[in-house]
């Protein structure tokens, strides 16, 4: 049979396809950060209120200054070196996850310090907060109010605006009610969104211009 | 029978094997911390008001406003086209089917940008795509357009024009205010989380 | 064709065709090493004296498939991005009876007759012709067979799916048959009297 002589090459073939499968098995890479918390957990510890601290308790802990907290600063290095409140320490969000200020991080919560994170905006310590919470950091919060008012700048043109920072509703419910009075009630039912297939038009972004903050 | 054969007969089998020790992967994929640290740092998924507004206007289907607030206030006030799904209810079943849709531009929105950056972050950790934010959210949607503020005359042209977009879109959502009707103030309608059956995804490869 | 590298933009748009030459003259050397460019050897199948078309693709089809298992479980690509032609019913086995009347009668399938041209068979070269022919004229009265063409769109589907099976479950289930099936062949082979050709 002719087959036979052919099986050499069959042999090499499938010995080269077994060694990738190998290799591939043994350089599976284990990801060296893991979440401590499934997504319905995290979930549920947003509602966890000890994790938001007002601009008045914020500052008042920064006044007691009694050891008990690290502040960390996590807006770019450049607007830490302009200003930053004092004894705060600078982690930028992309270095969050460094080696360097993850052991520094851990040391922080042996020592039984709480963690506060500031930015911005609390928009911009939000993010690492629920990182650091999702990998198992316990005593982290996060200041719910911008660097200006808790470094007390003055002309801070981003506080003026706090209404567009919180979650607090402010709809003037008085032109609400002289605009929903105008309209007619089948312009308010929601349309269904009609799923389109294939024709997906890449998002357009828009560089944060302007706006709140 | 000849023993090579037998041979890549055994190795064939061990392989499917080893596949069934394999765990199932779920619908979607988990991305891990280091990714989403990432993604958190970049600004791209705030999305502006006038930018939504404009889609809303133009019943953009591919758009999907996700309205994360408590039901109460969704009743009080939503943005027109939003769908509510109260941040804690986020995971649910008949949620994660709406936020899974591969076809929709979700656009998570809240009173301020917060709580729907949160929902933002937890379903970006779960691996829907594509993802965005209402920069500011509903206050500052109310604010930019229903409350659009006329700019002063030394204003650019550029202004003016942002703002007639932003008085003609307002209309658009709630009728003129000069035309004043009779009938009584209605109780707004809202719309519950519509349930729908689990599509399969059709899409073609991406 | 070239897997989800080029979605992924790991590779650029530009080396698109590039590697699908490669892949091209990957397939028509395994195609050539197995003799499938004689039609004799293809035949074989129908005839019950050579099982190779069945082993071959067999054989093709659970190596990409544990492939594609594998190296997704290694998060070297990722196959829930791969493209799934869509299943339209009645023009599947309209065009697979068309086609393996064509086959029988021709003794190769597209792919193999090219392997034909290439070594410089004749009846292969005819057979080619009549393949463009035929493209020809179907695309020239496509607007008659549009109906039957789109008819029945089952989408992108897939067998473990309409089954209700796990994934690697079929997988290894598939693999198994394979494997059988290369030795019930090998079982008829014996039985068949063997044909010089």
């Amino acid at each position: 049979m002719k087959e036979l002589n052919k099986t050499n090459r069959l042999t090499i073939v499938v010995v080269a396809i077994v060694l990738v499968f190998v290799t591939g098995i043994l350089t599976l890479q284990k990801p060296d950060l893991k979440y401590s918390f499934t997504p319905a957990q995290s979930l549920e510890m947003l509602g966890d209120s000890s994790g938001y601290l007002t601009s008045g308790k914020a500052l008042a802990i920064i006044a007691a200054n009694d050891g008990k907290t690290v502040l960390i600063d996590v807006r770019n290095s450049i607007a830490f070196d302009r200003g930053h409140v004092k004894d705060a320490r600078n982690i930028p969000v992309r270095e969050l996850f460094s080696k360097q200020s993850l052991s520094f991080l851990k040391e922080v919560e042996k020592g039984q310090q709480t963690i506060l994170l500031y930015g911005e905006t609390p928009r911009q310590a939000n993010g690492p907060w629920i990182m650091l919470r999702q990998l198992g950091f316990k005593n982290v919060a996060f200041i719910n109010s911008t660097f200006g008012q808790i470094s007390g700048i003055e002309n801070d043109t981003i506080a003026k605006k706090t209404s567009l920072l919180n979650e607090v509703p402010l709809i003037d419910t008085a032109a609400l009610k002289k605009l929903s009075a105008s309209s007619s009630p089948s312009e308010k039912t929601v349309e269904k969104p009609v799923p389109v297939k294939k024709t997906v038009k890449p998002a357009k972004v828009e560089p944060a211009s302007g706006g709140g903050c | 029978m000849n023993k090579r054969y037998l041979i890549l007969a055994l190795l064939s089998v061990a392989i499917g094997a080893g596949m069934l020790l394999m765990p199932e992967n779920s619908r979607v994929k988990e991305i891990n911390p280091d990714q989403l640290l990432n993604a958190i740092d970049d600004p791209s998924r705030f999305l502006s008001t006038d930018l939504i507004t404009d889609r809303l206007v133009k019943k953009d289907p591919s758009l999907l406003l996700i309205d994360v607030r408590p039901a109460a206030q969704f009743k009080t006030f939503a943005i027109p086209g939003a769908v509510n799904i109260p941040l804690d209810s986020l995971l649910t079943e008949s949620s994660i089917e709406m936020i899974g849709k591969k076809e929709l531009d979700k656009v998570f929105c809240s009173n301020s940008d917060l709580m729907s950056d949160q929902a933002w972050i937890l379903s970006k950790r779960s691996g829907f795509e594509p993802i965005f934010v209402l920069e500011g959210g509903v206050n500052k949607w109310f604010n930019d357009i229903v409350e659009a503020k006329e700019p002063a005359a030394f204003e650019s042209s550029e202004m003016l024009a942002l703002y007639q977009f932003r008085k003609a879109a307002s209309q658009h959502f709630f009728g003129s205010p000069e035309v004043k009707s009779e009938v009584a103030v209605a109780p707004k309608k809202t719309t519950p989380v519509q349930k729908k059956p689990v599509e399969a995804s059709t899409g073609g490869g991406c | 064709m070239t897997g989800p590298l080029i979605p992924m933009e790991l590779i650029p748009e530009a080396w698109n065709n590039v590697i699908a030459l490669l892949l091209g003259m990957g397939f028509g050397f395994a195609l050539e090493a197995s003799g499938f460019s004689s039609s004799r050897k293809i035949m074989g199948t129908f005839f019950g004296y050579d099982f190779v078309v069945l082993r071959v693709f067999f054989t093709a089809a659970i190596t990409a498939m544990s492939g594609i298992i594998y190296f997704d479980f290694m998060g070297w690509m990722d196959a829930s991005m791969l493209y799934i032609n869509p299943y339209y019913v009645t023009s599947a086995i309209v065009g697979g009876v068309i086609m393996g009347f064509g086959f029988a009668l021709g003794g190769f399938c597209p792919g193999t007759s090219f392997c034909g041209v290439a070594i410089g068979k004749i009846d292969a070269m005819f057979f080619s012709a009549g393949l463009f022919l035929g493209i020809m004229l179907f695309s020239e009265m496509y607007p008659l067979f549009s109906t039957l063409y789109n008819s029945e769109n089952l989408g992108g589907i897939k067998i473990y799916e309409m089954l209700g099976m796990k994934r690697n479950l079929f997988a290894f289930l598939l693999i198994v048959a394979a494997v059988g099936m290369f030795y019930g062949a090998a079982f008829v082979e014996k039985k068949v009297t063997k044909v010089e050709y």
